[in-house]
């Protein structure tokens, strides 16, 4: 059941839509409720192809449906058709202005109305694509806060990595925070890079949630093999790499891989001297989780994260 | 004294970014305060009063060794990347540097940014943020000020601008160059004025002048200058929000700053394609005009006015 959570009249003889799918178990009364959510930035497109997924499978099992499934494939959904990030035109972030208002700016607005649309589910996954610049293995990303009550959850999602971070004030005004400190335990999912589809990743959280969907008791379905168990961030360190030095960035190392202390992760070089400006090496043996995938590079800005684990 | 390079940091291709600030000090021991405009590429009435304001001060203290008492610095450009290719936020990565303070020296370039920013502008006794609010919407000049622990609100009568805007910080008010200058125990004010992209010439010597008045009265120069307002204080539900139900052309008869009463027109708004009036709207309240969206065309929903009552 297709439905719109919000709609306005932009300019010129055009509506801007916000829509879900909405699947209801058949011949049951529940009040069970999982939201997925996805294109809160419009550049992030693995999120497009795991809603496919999902709907496809739903659209053809119905009769196996036992709670309520809403699918939101496109929040910012100007921006998922013009391949911009923040909401055009006004250029904010959306994953800023959480819980948003009726009265404001568009952004805050949308923001709005998704936390109405969202309100009152008992689970949430937002699946973001990481952004532009870096490529990220399948992971999950939780406030400290929250470990407590979404470890169980993350854990049966088939992610490879579950990074456990402190508090920020500033990420106060996301979609996550704000829907978990409604009582709606939301995960936050990060995967593959923006403006493209890493396949794989998407067929490996299609099966997460699945998993997450027959474990807490939203699908009747026999899943066949087990998830894979993650790699939790809270038994060791992660190391940030940034670039010391302007130029092109070149990988050396593989993303998604386990490297060795020392180990040349990529060159930062310049294009006009032909020199290397900054030799990047791992400061550790670790699990190579986030790789820069755009080449251009300014002193900061991030390479690599590498995950140290305490014991290994 | 004078012209200074702040910091420069180097691009893979183009120019490096040099951010500049002018100093001014004196012999006597006022008090120290620093302004801050055009953190992002489109604040350009900002920067314009920030120029303007040390056009004033090098004129004057050349002539004058008494003029400074204090100590003043300005930095009127900081996202000259985005000034030089219209673009409001860090080109590469599209980041606010206007909301990465405090920074950190080791973290992404934007943070490393304010960073370096931030290590010049701290001690101040008062700052100052030269800054602009929602994009196509112009504002009166008018100065914005966090309630906080240690807030000074008494001293942005100073500026005798007509409001002092007093406001709960949010959460993404903690990464702002104000918020921080607060925790830093520097007594901070953000001024507002006109849109971005645009230079209102008349607003843009209201905010200097509202500067200058400010200098003098906290006794950092030795200046006189005439009283414009009387500041009255507002916050948030002392402005009335009119919203238009329909979109397409906007078409205002007010502007800021105007004086309204209730029942005067403040717009229609004609449909794009067959030209036809859709919605009239007049004041349901009187009062003053603070905040108008400025684009010709306009979305449903969105705020046409916001308007002081009082
Ligand atoms: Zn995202």
């Amino acid at each position: 059941m297709i439905e719109d959570i919000f709609s306005i009249d932009l300019r010129v003889s055009e509506k801007l839509y916000i829509k879900r799918n909405r699947h209801l178990p058949e011949n049951r009364k529940t009040d069970r409720r999982i939201s997925i959510v996805s294109g809160i930035h419009g550049d992030e497109l693995e999120g497009q192809m795991v809603c496919f997924l999902l709907n496809e499978f739903l659209n053809e099992h119905r009769d196996r449906i036992r709670g309520i499934i809403d699918i939101y494939p496109s929040i910012n959904s100007i921006g998922i058709d013009s391949i911009v990030r923040n909401v055009p035109p006004t250029d904010v972030d959306l994953n800023r202005v959480f819980p948003g208002s009726p009265d404001g700016s568009l952004p805050e607005r949308i923001a709005h109305a998704v936390v109405e649309a969202v309100k009152g589910s008992d689970i949430a996954i937002d699946i973001h694509s990481s952004n532009i610049f870096l490529v990220e293995i399948p992971q999950i990303r939780i406030s400290e806060e929250n470990a407590e009550t979404l470890l169980p959850l993350a854990e049966k999602l088939n992610v490879d990595f579950i990074w456990v971070h402190g508090a920020v004030t500033v990420l106060k005004s996301t979609f996550a925070h704000t829907m978990n400190s409604l009582g709606t335990k939301t995960l936050v999912v990060e995967m593959g890079v923006g403006m493209r589809i890493t396949q794989e990743y998407c067929y490996q959280l299609f099966d997460g949630i699945i998993n997450l969907l027959v474990e807490e008791g939203f699908l009747d379905w026999e899943v066949k093999k087990p998830v894979r168990k993650p790699i939790i961030s809270t038994g060791g360190t992660v190391h940030f790499l940034n670039a010391e030095a302007p130029g092109i960035f070149i990988q050396t190392a593989r993303h998604g891989n386990w490297v060795k202390k020392g180990q040349q992760i990529g060159r930062v070089v310049s294009p006009l001297t032909g020199e290397v400006v900054h030799d990047v090496v791992s400061p550790a043996n670790g699990f190579l989780f986030t790789l820069r995938e755009y080449p251009v590079v300014y002193q900061g800005s991030l390479l690599a994260r590498i995950y140290e684990e305490q014991n290994g | 004294m004078g012209k200074e390079l702040l910091f420069e940091f180097p691009s893979p291709s183009r120019d490096s970014l040099k951010v500049y600030g002018y100093r001014f000090r004196g012999n006597g021991n006022g008090p120290s305060v620093a302004v801050v405009a055009g953190l992002r590429g489109d604040e350009l009435i900002q920067l314009y009063v920030a120029s303007q304001l040390v056009r004033f001060l090098e004129e004057r203290s050349k002539n004058d060794p008494y003029f400074i008492k204090g100590e003043v610095l300005v930095v009127p450009a900081v996202n000259t990347y985005g000034f030089n290719i219209d673009r409001r936020y860090w080109p590469l990565d599209n980041t606010d540097i206007s909301r990465m303070f405090p920074g950190y020296d080791r973290g992404e370039t934007t943070q490393r940014i304010a960073a370096y920013l931030f290590e010049k502008l701290k001690g101040f006794d008062y700052g100052i943020k030269l800054t602009s609010g929602i994009k196509s919407v112009a504002y009166i000049p008018h100065v914005k000020v966090f309630e906080m622990e240690n807030s000074d609100i008494q001293s942005a009568y100073s500026f005798g601008l007509r409001y002092i805007h007093r406001i709960e910080p949010k959460p993404y008010d903690t990464v702002s160059l104000t918020y921080n200058w607060h925790i830093w125990n520097t007594k901070a004010y953000s001024i507002y004025g006109g849109k971005t992209g645009e230079i209102d010439f008349e607003y843009a010597r209201f905010m200097k002048n509202g500067i200058i008045r400010f200098l003098s009265k906290k006794g950092v120069i030795n200046y006189r200058i005439h009283e414009l307002y009387c500041p009255t204080e507002i916050t948030d539900s002392s402005l009335y929000n009119i919203k238009t139900t329909e979109a397409g052309i906007f078409h205002p008869f007010r502007s800021v700053g105007d004086v309204v009463v209730k029942g005067d027109i403040l717009f229609t708004i004609e449909d794009p394609i067959s030209g036809e009036e859709k919605l009239r709207v007049s004041s349901p309240v009187d009062g003053v005009i603070f905040q108008a969206h400025g684009f010709p065309m306009i979305y449903q929903g969105t705020s046409a006015f916001r308007i002081v009552t009082v």
